[in-house]
């Protein structure tokens, strides 16, 4: 018996628990952003453009990376060089065959582009 | 306190995965096949028998061999069961991954979707009472950082529930199992799974009735998350589909769910339609729309969703589909995405299935031309 | 002379005797063919009962059905014409039958009847005059039997699997099929900038509608046609060049034109659902603008045709249709996808 409810209280607590909602606090929850104004503008296009996909769900939680050198740190962006930042390079308005993203979604319209690009280059 | 309340939400367990194309097989209630009635999770035995006679190929077992022989052989580990009270499963699902093939940017990689393995009992007449869990294998995803997962490891009960059925009309569930809402179709990642939030991992602790009348069937269902999950993050509401028959061989249904956590509000609705067109040709749609309110006012918006599947069964065995999806984040917004996905699903031999299917995503806008997004996926997946 | 016919006689009387004896030993060791041969050779023969019930088996067996045909006929008449006659005036007639005035050996002449005609409308490819003479006779010895109520359910199966032969000898026929249909579609299509010794690729992305139908030949299996359709749509182009700081971008730019596909399908239901290939070859024209002359570029039509290949799929739901097309274009990168509805005509 002892076994039993032991079995049950690690399959209820000790479970994987990664769902759909995982990355909601950081997405969703109150933001504490460490960065440049321009950073502050550029965050929530981050989260809403690639949120949905990069998330603790199915790959890293980009909400979560509310410190602009965590972007830096993580090679997300290259300061002062958005034509060779990842996050420009791989985003579909450049018609190239990098640009894949954002996959499944709409192409992240020119002025949040811009917004984006103005972040990277006055790094 | 906590534990007793555990306790009550004992585990049975129940796939994720469904075939509702399976309509085109004259089957309108899940509940033929499977021991929770809103499809997914283990099968039953007739389910079993179904999958090895009649959606199997038997191209690939010699002549003297014949459908009973292949009916007994259906159960676990190709055995016929000896005793009516227990019954196990083992499932794998395994597939290969390639984004923007013949690309610059082409990636490969295989993903290990799952492995499970199931216990069920059941106990009176026609399985009064059951009891499902359903334990496995999850991978995390790749990436560098999983916030908000309090335990990173890579096992998670899937389902896990009891159900008893009063009478063969009526039945309630009770633990952890999918929300009923919609197609359960078994791409997850279709955007009639995600926008809602019902995708392979949403399984949540609640309560469900279902009712099966002679043309109707009801479902209720009210959820409180998954417990494994900390509790601001779980999303806690109700949900309900109703479905009917028509024209004696079709299904047209509507659904709602409606959730909060303290982050994010959900409200979802759609209007789905199952329509056989026999010996294994199906169609099956779904239109839907969700409505996102969160805390700090990010992402808020209604977005809509359409799924069109469609299945032609040349031969016995082998299906050629398609998945036609369509995506708008947000109807302030007139840029949408459609999907498109045509494959092709064979069941060579019972307890085999191989798929490959090819995804081609297009991006319309009013201001942009964007080059399309390609992936493919070939897929294998064994259950004994 | 006298005695020259008695020996050709006695040699004639034992060759008989010789063939009879052989029959039987023929049948008993299974040999249908020797016993046919046999018979061939002297079918008027004064043949036993049972010889002639070991000959009629055997031209069964080596699929000989009009032989025995005439066999069985032959004795009907001889020993069973009044019956015969009796039991085709009371059909004709819609009397009564009383099977107990019609003794068993002339049942089973008629159930062998019954069966030789099966097998030979079973063997027919496709319909002719002979089929329909040999149906007739088909339905006059089930009839009998029914009324008989002779091997009843034997008889209804039989009847069973000469009917769906018959249906299947039906459907087999190609007859012409045609269809208008509607469908929403969206292709992309290729258009360069070119300038300043470079050309860059424009991304057309179009939507719209194709309006036409189709025409071909069916039967039950194949659908072999050809589809047509006007296509009415617009589409967004874009391009960015940033080291020359080109932005070239144009929305709703009107596009029109037509496609032709050759195609060719499966039918995989009852209910006339199906998949196969097309071939659609497009035309497409699309006036883009020039950008401001200032960056040197000029935008270019590549050629305004495309040949593709494209798996077409359709669920039919009475006289109208559900329908998608989804393909690639040869040697391009480009794709062509459309769903819709359609009638028969």
């Amino acid at each position: 018996m002892k076994l039993v409810c032991l079995a049950l209280f690690t399959l209820l607590v000790g479970c994987q628990d990664l769902n759909s909602n995982s990355s909601d606090r950081e997405k969703y929850g109150p933001t504490s952003l460490i960065g440049s104004d321009n950073f502050r503008e550029a965050y929530p296009i981050l989260v809403k453009r690639c949120g949905n996909c990069h998330t603790s769900n199915i790959h890293a939680a980009w909400a979560s990376y509310q410190n602009e050198q965590t972007w830096i740190d993580l090679n997300k962006i290259v300061p002062s060089d958005s034509r060779n930042s990842q996050i420009i390079i791989r985003t579909i308005n450049t018609g190239g065959n990098n640009a894949n993203m954002p996959q499944g979604g709409s192409a992240i319209p020119d002025q949040e582009y811009e917004t984006l690009i103005r972040w990277i280059d006055n790094l | 306190m906590k534990f007793i309340f555990y306790i009550f939400f004992f585990f049975l367990s129940a796939k994720v995965h469904a075939y509702v194309n399976f309509i085109g097989h004259g089957y309108t209630s899940c509940l033929n096949c499977h021991y929770n009635p809103s499809g997914g999770g283990p099968i039953n035995d007739y389910g079993r028998v179904v999958a090895a006679t009649l959606i199997s190929s038997g191209a690939l077992y010699p002549d003297n061999v014949t459908e009973e022989q292949v009916a007994n052989a259906s159960g676990f580990l190709f055995r016929k069961p000896k005793q009516n009270f227990f019954r196990t499963q083992i499932n794998y699902r395994g597939f290969q991954l390639v984004r923007d093939p013949g690309g610059d940017t082409e990636t490969k990689r295989w993903i290990n979707m799952q492995a499970d393995a199931r216990a069920i009992l059941k106990l009176g007449e026609n399985d009064k009472f059951v009891a499902v869990l359903n334990y496995g294998y999850s991978p995390l995803p790749q990436g560098e950082k999983i916030d908000g997962v309090k335990n990173q490891t890579e096992w998670r009960s899937r389902e896990h529930y009891i159900g008893y059925r009063a009478t063969p009309k009526f039945g309630v569930y009770a633990g952890l199992m999918d929300k009923v809402f919609g197609l359960k179709t078994i791409e997850h990642t279709a955007y009639s799974r995600t926008f809602p939030q019902m995708t392979q991992n949403d399984q949540t602790h609640g309560l469900m009735g279902h009712y099966l009348a002679d043309k109707w069937e009801f479902f209720g269902q009210y959820f409180v998350g998954n417990l494994s999950q900390e509790d601001q993050l779980r999303q806690k509401g109700f949900s309900g589909m109703a479905e009917r028959t028509i024209f004696d061989t079709h299904r047209i249904g509507a659904s709602v769910s409606q959730s909060k956590n303290e982050f994010l509000q959900l409200l979802s609705y759609s209007a789905h339609t199952k329509l056989n067109l026999k010996e294994g040709s199906a169609v099956l749609a779904e239109v839907g729309q969700t409505s996102r309110s969160t805390e700090n006012g990010a992402n808020e918006n209604v977005g809509r969703f359409a799924l069109l599947q469609t299945y032609l069964r040349p031969v016995r065995g082998l299906y050629v589909l398609s998945n036609i999806e369509y995506n708008k984040e947000d109807t302030k917004r007139s840029d949408y995405t459609v999907r498109w996905g045509p494959g092709v699903q064979y069941f060579p031999i019972q307890k085999l299935e191989v798929r490959f299917d090819i995804y081609n995503i297009r991006n319309f806008a009013p201001d942009t031309s964007t080059k399309d997004n390609w992936y493919y996926l070939v897929q294998t997946h064994i259950w004994l | 002379m006298v005695v020259m016919k008695f020996v050709v006689a006695i040699l004639i009387s034992t060759g008989f005797a010789f063939a009879k004896g052989e029959v039987t030993a023929a049948f008993k060791r299974k040999d249908y063919h020797t016993v046919t041969d046999i018979y061939k050779a002297a079918p008027n023969n004064s043949y036993s009962r049972q010889e002639l019930i070991y000959i009629s088996y055997s031209l069964r067996q080596m699929d000989f059905y009009r032989q025995d045909i005439r066999l069985n006929v032959r004795l009907i008449n001889q020993k069973y014409k009044d019956l015969h006659t009796k039991i085709l005036n009371a059909l004709r007639d819609g009397d009564s039958v009383d099977s107990d005035d019609y003794p068993e050996p002339l049942k089973i002449l008629y159930w062998n009847l019954m069966m030789d005609f099966s097998h030979i409308i079973m063997g027919y490819s496709e319909k002719s005059d002979k089929l329909e003479s040999d149906r007739q006779y088909f339905i006059t010895f089930s009839k009998i039997l029914s009324e008989l109520e002779f091997r009843e359910g034997k008889v209804d199966k039989l009847n069973d699997q000469v009917v769906a032969h018959l249906l299947y000898l039906d459907n087999k026929i190609y007859h012409f099929s045609s269809s208008f249909s509607l469908s929403y579609v969206s292709w992309q299509s290729e258009a360069l900038l070119s300038g300043r010794g470079k050309e860059i690729d424009l991304i057309v992305t179009n939507k719209g509608f194709c309006a036409g139908g189709d025409m071909g030949i069916e039967n039950y299996l194949w659908h072999f046609y050809v589809d047509g359709c006007f296509i009415m749509g617009s589409g967004g182009i874009q391009a960015k060049v940033n080291s020359d700081n080109v932005d070239y971008q144009q929305s709703n730019v009107p596009a029109y034109g037509f496609k032709v596909s050759p195609g060719a399908s499966m039918i995989v239901s009852s209910s006339k659902s199906r998949i196969g290939i097309r071939f659609p070859i497009i035309y497409s024209r699309q006036d883009l603008e020039d950008p401001d002359p200032a960056t040197g570029y000029e935008a270019l039509n590549e050629n305004p045709l495309s040949f593709v290949s494209t798996i077409y799929s359709r669920w039919q739901f009475n006289r109208w249709y559900f329908q998608t097309e989804f393909g690639k274009y040869l040697q391009e990168e480009q794709t062509f996808w459309g769903l819709g509805t359609g009638y028969n005509f």
